[in-house]
């Protein structure tokens, strides 16, 4: 239950956070046309991304490993 | 690194014993991370497939700042970053659009986005099209350095301490330590993975690692099908 609160707690501040604060905490990366979001520090989540150029027909999404298992 | 074809998806398989694409510090070095996405996109482009490609972190790895929050206190366990996921896919990218979803799992990444859909599914929404698993050797007898990493997440105080401390260490020092964390990975990850040196960083991957190793059973029905299909 803690866990669902958790992810509740921080999907909701996200999009408070996106509503009022889209720019505020986006930052281009070094490579072109990578984007990174952090929508609001509190949630404690990084969204990573390209810039669409409009004819997508399919979402990826990654989901990385924990870099506390590092050695793998 | 070979590619495949899973239900009709197109994905690339990396090898575990001979990487030659790591993407498993990129959660933390924005550089890293485009590279991989950027690669990414131009495979399905090879393919015939325009995709939109995101990626999203694990709850506590932030690279744009520090967490600085009240609940950088609380580390997630492997179960509530599932949940997480969950709520991301179906509010962020399921429900968002019609797009079909593919997802990408990385190592842990790649349990989490089964589980993930699998909790989806069964609460009714709209079904994610393709799972796919990046090095998901992610095991239930660790090698050397995990058991060692899974005998300190016991003390994850202590160790979000250590972070913290490393933190304000000077380059040499880094320079000791890295290998000792990351040595059996890439030149470039092993600099990457310095960027983990933070007190945050460190209470929310020994976080997950705590529960990541005591969760996975061999008789887990998802990571005995990952296992079968992963060569280690």
């Amino acid at each position: 239950m803690l866990g669902r609160c958790a992810a509740a707690r921080a999907t909701a501040s996200m999009h408070r956070s996106s509503a009022a604060h889209s720019h505020s905490h986006t930052k281009k990366a070094s490579v072109s046309g990578v984007w990174c979001r952090q929508f609001d520090v509190s949630v404690r989540t990084e969204v990573w991304g390209l810039e669409d150029v409009g004819d997508e027909r399919v979402h990826v999404l990654v989901i990385p490993g924990n870099p506390g298992a590092a050695g793998e | 690194m070979s590619n495949f074809r899973a239900s009709g998806a197109v994905v690339a398989c990396i090898g575990a014993q001979t990487p030659t694409l790591q993407p498993l510090a990129p959660t933390l070095t924005p550089a890293y991370y485009g590279a991989f996405l950027t690669a990414l996109r131009e495979q399905c482009r090879e393919q015939g497939i325009s995709a939109r490609v995101w990626a999203v972190s694990s709850v506590g790895f932030n690279t744009l700042s520090p967490d600085t929050s009240a609940t950088a206190q609380e580390a997630l366990t492997l179960q509530q970053q599932i949940d997480h996921k969950a709520q991301f896919l179906a509010e962020h990218c399921l429900g968002a659009h019609d797009l079909p979803v593919v997802l990408l799992g990385h190592s842990i990444g790649a349990y989490m986005a089964h589980k993930a859909t699998q909790q989806l599914e069964e609460g009714g929404t709209r079904r994610v099209a393709h799972v796919g698993a990046l090095c998901p050797f992610f095991e239930t007898t660790p090698n050397r350095t995990q058991r060692v990493l899974h005998a300190l997440s016991g003390c994850l105080g202590s160790m979000a301490a250590l972070g913290g401390m490393l933190e304000r260490t000077g380059p040499a020092v880094r320079r000791v330590l890295r290998p000792l964390w990351a040595g059996g990975m890439g030149a470039d990850a092993v600099v990457a993975t310095e960027a983990l040196f933070r007190r945050d960083a460190f209470q929310a991957a020994f976080g997950l690692a705590a529960t990541e190793f005591s969760t996975l059973t061999p008789s887990d029905a998802i990571w005995a099908e990952l296992a079968a299909r992963s060569d280690r």
